[in-house]
């Protein structure tokens, strides 16, 4: 750490946590009417939770009818379902979740008393919710062509003309749209310009950062999407297929704006997941990320490098490298977006391999890092870290499947839509898991179980990699994606007159893992409404200067109404192990 | 105050000064994201247009009268917009009471402008691909003037009730910013359908 | 307000602007190189503005702490302006919009529904915001209120009220039967009367109770109103169509027609005079002769109706209601030129729908 402090002169009164313990309990604000960033996150969170197990249900629903010949759950309605259950886990799950979390934690991290604008999220939050149900009553109501979003193809107007419910899905995707880009909007002007003093960019919390360039890339993103979100809807609204019809060049108007696995905003579901894991890291090591060893230059020329950064003493600074990582993670996945469909193919060509090898490269940097810290601190295990371990394990097992893909050489598509429940939801939904317990006592008032944790951790793990590889082993086997229920051959007299589908090991292997993600998300809905009844009985628990190294561990759990009593003064990225080690230093003083 | 000791004094002066600007840079990021609306509907325009040979099709004729003259409009708003911040920051209440009206006028008249344009047009969103480009894009025209609308309406609203003056005069800034993205959106808008085309 | 961190990335976006076009136009408009020119420009200008509005500046890089500053401090949160309290507005605007959203596609109604929930969602959160701001009064609320909202407000609500009862009052109609529409309107004369007895009679009527009434009141007519447009009209029954055209013309000091049969209601009538200009005719409807009566002869009283004196060569056209004038249906009537008694003719008056075309008899 460079702190150039002076040893304490006499008379100056030692800084004591007991300064920052009990202030008054907070009053409880209504759900509705709530100004509070607090009170808007937590509900975010519980309807982000919800939506992951509504639509996980679903997941299994459809996944069911593909274990066995005959089993019919859903019967001719997979096709909408499947159109709910991808998109959902996109727009209804892990966006609400991270911008929860990130409304919750982003003014408590750095050291401010609100958000810019505290009602402007209220709104936000409201519109999500009445997005989210339009959206969901569309899919009910009548069914939409196709599976919607999901398909690299546009979305045509359906036989008999454009029905009420296709028209309520693209209003609610519109709806959704808008109130993420508003939230994001939101989060990042309160990064910028309501930092406590001492908090320079530089300084800022890795989640922080990582919510920072999450935002930008929403607000660049969303409203490319927002604007082919609109052109669909006027294409379809009068008359149907006039834009995104046969004859013009729509398709790429599509893949770019419009499909959810095209589009740069599936890479930043992952991004706020990197910036907590940072975080969990940095908090289970008590200092900040660690300086990586200089590379064998000599002294002097290592004294005249200009550095990016001006004023920064240390070269390769581990803070601001893990900062570069992350801004690097968004670019690179803004350039890997360029690239044309990701289909099948795309695996091996050598210009999506390149793109994607492009947004790997910051991950493996970040896990150096984190490795590096960890090592040097002699970190203990948390909960928290294990999500973060499991996550990564996910990740890897894509990495692997794809290698294998790319030269056992791959028929089904089945395989695609494993690689995308592997890399696009399910490393991200255990970054979320992992966030939740990392700071439970925020967020709830109390820690959640271990146990439950436990449970959830393991189920997660093991639910993701059985879908994921699940799904991969039938794209091996040759089967494609999205399909109805599962068919056997008929054979009449000798003649093969449709062909059974193939890999239901497989999809019985998903079905698992569907039901062991259902099983995570209710145990872990439990435990945190367990958690958030006993704290609302109990009073807040004092600061524990101890429990991390950034702000949010300076005050009650759950915070008071203004978020802080008193701030720390901050002059590095750890400001509270900066008062640690004053503390201690003037503690040895006065012995 | 230990805050005052820790930090020196022009530090203390940026920290004052970014709290104070969290509704400029606000406003101005919710801008630059409403531009971005735009600029997708630009990529789409071209992309359609690169793989047709008759642009616009046949029976689309351009009226450009409206279009320029909500030109002149925006390009008054611009500067119309840069006088309301002016007015506030000299305490002029005067001025800046006269320019919000003067925003308001414009305002009002590139929307009837852009209504009857829409009106005009000849051919419906669902007729045929350039029908349903030109309809989103005025469409988000008209959005976006009646946010600039709304925003010159809350401006006079505070300058009833005395909360903006020289000393807090941020919500000026922002209200100008909001101004110039109608401005600049219809800008954009004609270039792309009226002034760019082949 | 250009600080020089600014004005250097502003120069520098103008030079990556020329390059970005000199690129696109030497390589005959490569997509992927001229979009990141273009990126790197863009990225200029926001920095320019990030630096020039100081939300980014140097020292929020880093900020170097002095060998002899005092020990870390704990600092009072930083105060980032007035208060922000819990508000229904922004829960309101979201329910608007979304309502407004579902209506786009489902029922024009709704949009209005939606449009007017968003616009008291906003106008209220304006509102809230205006209020608290630390410079605002109730004083002075009340002053701005009185003499900016209040002359607009108040009329408008009045008519909005108006309308609203009007309408609500007319789709109940529209929708009950025709025997139940004289129960309603006792109904609504009673609440009516009620309501101004109370108010006369009551000795301790506040404001309270008046606003509970007329409250109740209020919401039950809208809320009929609602419950009938949601029902749909009733069918009603058709008028029947009375009158009709009757045409009659003069030739040789004669009627060319001797019996008229005319449709009971609002008839037209043309006459036409075919005998040489200065013959004078017209159309004088009297009372039928006794039976056996010659009627050239007879001297009739008052006409019920005389019209149409026209010249030779002339024509002219005017409307009688039979019903007005006093002819009865079913009964026969004189008709006879007043210059020339020896022109006459007989008329009836027969159901509009039995009287052929122009009155002529059917044969």
């Amino acid at each position: 750490m460079t702190m150039t402090e002076a040893r304490p002169t006499e008379g100056a009164t030692p800084t004591s946590p007991d300064a920052l313990s009990t202030p008054p309990r907070p009053v409880g604000d209504a759900v509705l009417d709530s100004a509070d960033h607090k009170r808007v996150g937590l509900t975010f969170l519980c309807f982000g939770l919800i939506a992951f197990v509504v639509v996980r249900a679903v997941g299994a629903a459809l996944g069911g009818e593909l274990t066995q010949a005959g089993i019919q759950i859903v019967g001719d309605d997979s096709r909408r379902l499947y159109s709910l259950y991808e998109s959902g886990l996109v727009l209804l799950v892990l966006g609400p979740l991270w911008t929860g979390i990130a409304t919750y934690v982003l003014p408590l991290q750095l050291g401010a008393s609100r958000l810019a604008f505290p009602r402007l999220q209220s709104f936000a939050l409201w519109t999500t919710v009445g997005g989210a149900g339009l959206f969901v009553a569309g899919h009910l109501i009548d069914p939409p062509p196709g599976v919607g979003l999901s398909d690299p193809t546009p979305l045509q107007a359906p036989i008999g003309g454009v029905n009420d419910g296709t028209n309520l899905i693209l209003v609610g995707v519109l709806l959704l749209a808008g109130a993420s880009i508003i939230a994001a909007g939101n989060l990042l002007t309160t990064a910028l310009t309501l930092r406590t003093d001492g908090m320079t960019l530089s300084r800022m919390p890795l989640f922080a950062w990582s919510v920072m360039a999450s935002a930008a890339g929403v607000l660049l993103a969303s409203p490319v999407f927002l604007a082919g979100a609109f052109l669909l809807y006027l294409d379809l609204h009068f008359g149907g297929s006039a834009l995104f019809g046969p004859g013009n060049d729509a398709d790429l108007v599509w893949q770019k704006s419009l499909w959810l696995y095209g589009r740069p905003e599936i890479f930043l579901l992952a991004l706020p997941g990197l910036g907590a894991a940072c975080d969990i890291v940095v908090t289970a090591a008590r200092r900040t990320i660690a300086d990586p060893p200089m590379p064998p230059i000599p002294a002097g020329a290592r004294r005249r490098l200009r550095h990016p950064v001006p004023g920064v003493t240390t070269p390769l600074k581990g803070h601001i490298l893990a900062i570069g990582a992350i801004g690097a993670f968004v670019g690179f996945s803004l350039l890997a977006w360029t690239q044309d469909r990701l289909s099948l193919n795309a695996l091996t060509l050598p210009t999506a391999t390149v793109g994607t090898a492009l947004v790997v490269l910051p991950v493996g940097l970040l896990v150096l890092l984190w490795l590096g810290t960890l090592g040097q601190a002699r970190a203990k295990p948390t909960l928290a870290l294990a999500f973060v371990v499991a996550a990564l394990l996910v990740w890897g097992a894509a990495a692997v499947n794809a290698a294998v893909a790319g030269i056992v050489g791959v028929r089904g598509h089945a395989l695609a839509s494993g690689q995308v429940e592997l890399v696009a939801i399910g490393g991200p939904t255990l970054l979320v898991f992992g966030a939740l317990h990392h700071w439970s006592p925020k967020l709830f008032g109390a820690r959640l179980s271990a146990v439950a944790g436990g449970l959830v951790l393991l189920s997660g793990l093991a639910g993701t990699l059985a879908l994921g590889i699940g799904q991969s082993l039938a794209g091996y086997a040759g089967s494609g994606a999205h399909l109805k229920d599962f068919r056997v051959s008929t054979v009449d007299g000798g003649i093969v007159l449709a062909r059974a589908n193939r890999g239901q090991g497989g999809f019985v292997l998903a079905q698992v893992g569907h039901v062991l993600l259902l099983f995570a998300g209710i145990v872990l809905i439990l435990d945190i409404a367990r958690v958030l009844a006993a704290s609302r009985r109990a009073e807040p628990a004092a600061a524990d200067l101890t429990d991390g190294v950034t702000l949010e561990w300076a005050t009650t759990s759950p915070p008071p109404p203004a978020n802080f009593v008193e701030v720390p003064e901050v002059r590095t990225e750890a400001p509270l192990a900066d008062l640690a080690a004053y503390n201690t230093d003037a503690a040895k003083e006065t012995k | 105050m230990a805050s005052m000791l820790a930090l020196p004094p022009a530090a203390q002066v940026i920290e004052r000064t970014r709290q104070r600007n969290a509704l400029i840079v606000g406003t101005a990021l919710y801008g630059l994201a409403a531009l971005m609306v735009v600029v997708g509907l630009i990529g789409a325009y071209l992309t359609v247009r690169a793989g047709q040979v008759a642009w616009p099709p046949e029976g689309v004729k351009k009226q450009n009268y409206l279009g320029s003259m909500n030109v002149v409009a925006a390009l008054l708003l611009l500067i119309t917009a840069e006088w309301i911040v002016w007015a506030v920051r000299s305490d002029e209440r005067r001025q800046a009471a006269q320019a919000t009206g003067l925003a308001l006028l414009l305002e009002a008249s590139m929307l009837n402008a852009t209504i009857t344009a829409i009106d005009r047009a000849g051919f419906g969103a669902g007729s045929h691909a350039y029908g349903t480009l030109f309809y989103s894009f005025f469409v988000v025209s008209v959005a976006a003037i009646l946010a600039g609308l709304g925003a010159v309406v809350l401006m006079g609203a505070k300058l009833i009730g005395r909360q903006v003056s020289a000393a807090e005069s941020q919500l000026a800034r922002a209200v100008s910013i909001v101004v110039h993205v109608s401005a600049i959106t219809w800008l954009m808008t004609w270039c792309t359908l009226y002034a760019a085309s082949r | 307000m250009l600080s020089t961190l600014s004005k250097a990335y502003i120069a520098y976006s103008l030079l990556g602007a020329a390059g970005a076009l000199v690129y696109i136009f030497g390589t005959g408009g490569d997509h992927l190189g001229g979009t990141l020119l273009v990126a790197l420009v863009v990225a200029g200008l926001a920095f320019a503005t990030a630096t020039s509005l100081r939300v980014v500046v140097d020292t929020d890089f880093d900020r170097p702490v002095a060998a002899d500053a005092p020990p870390p401090a704990l600092l009072p949160v930083a105060d980032p302006g007035p208060s922000v309290g819990p508000s229904l507005f922004p829960f309101a605007a979201a329910a608007g919009l979304t309502l407004l959203g579902a209506g786009v596609t489902t029922d024009p109604g709704i949009v209005i529904l939606g449009a007017a929930v968003m616009a008291v969602g906003a106008a209220g959160w304006v509102g809230q915001s205006w209020r608290d701001h630390p410079l605002w009064t109730e004083r002075f609320g009340r002053r701005v209120g009185d003499r900016a909202v209040g002359p607009f407000s108040y009329p408008l609500m009045a008519m909005v009220l108006g309308a609203a009862v009007a309408f609500s009052i007319s789709r109940l109609y529209l929708a009950i039967e025709e025997s139940a529409a004289t129960v309603v309107s006792v109904l609504l004369a009673a609440m009516v009367f009620g309501g101004a007895v109370i108010l006369a009679v009551g000795k301790n009527v506040g404001r309270r109770l008046t606003a509970a009434l007329s409250g109740v009141a209020l919401v039950a007519v809208v809320g009929s109103g609602v419950a009938g447009y949601a029902a749909g009209e009733r069918t009603i029954e058709a008028h029947e169509e009375k009158g009709g055209e009757v045409e009659l013309e003069a030739e040789g000091i004669a009627y060319t027609v001797n019996h008229l049969e005319v449709p009971e209601g609002v008839v037209k009538l043309t006459f036409v005079n075919h005998d040489p200009a200065g013959t004078l005719h017209d159309v004088g409807v009297y009372s039928a002769p006794p039976l056996g009566t010659d009627p050239t002869a007879f001297v009739p009283g008052k006409p019920f109706v005389a019209v149409l004196p026209i010249d030779g060569g002339q024509k002219g056209t005017t409307l009688i209601d039979t019903t007005v004038v006093g002819l009865e249906l079913g009964q026969s009537y004189l008709y006879r030129c007043d210059f020339h008694p020896g022109m006459t003719g007989t008329l009836t008056v027969v159901p509009a729908k039995a009287a052929t075309e122009k009155g002529h008899v059917k044969e």
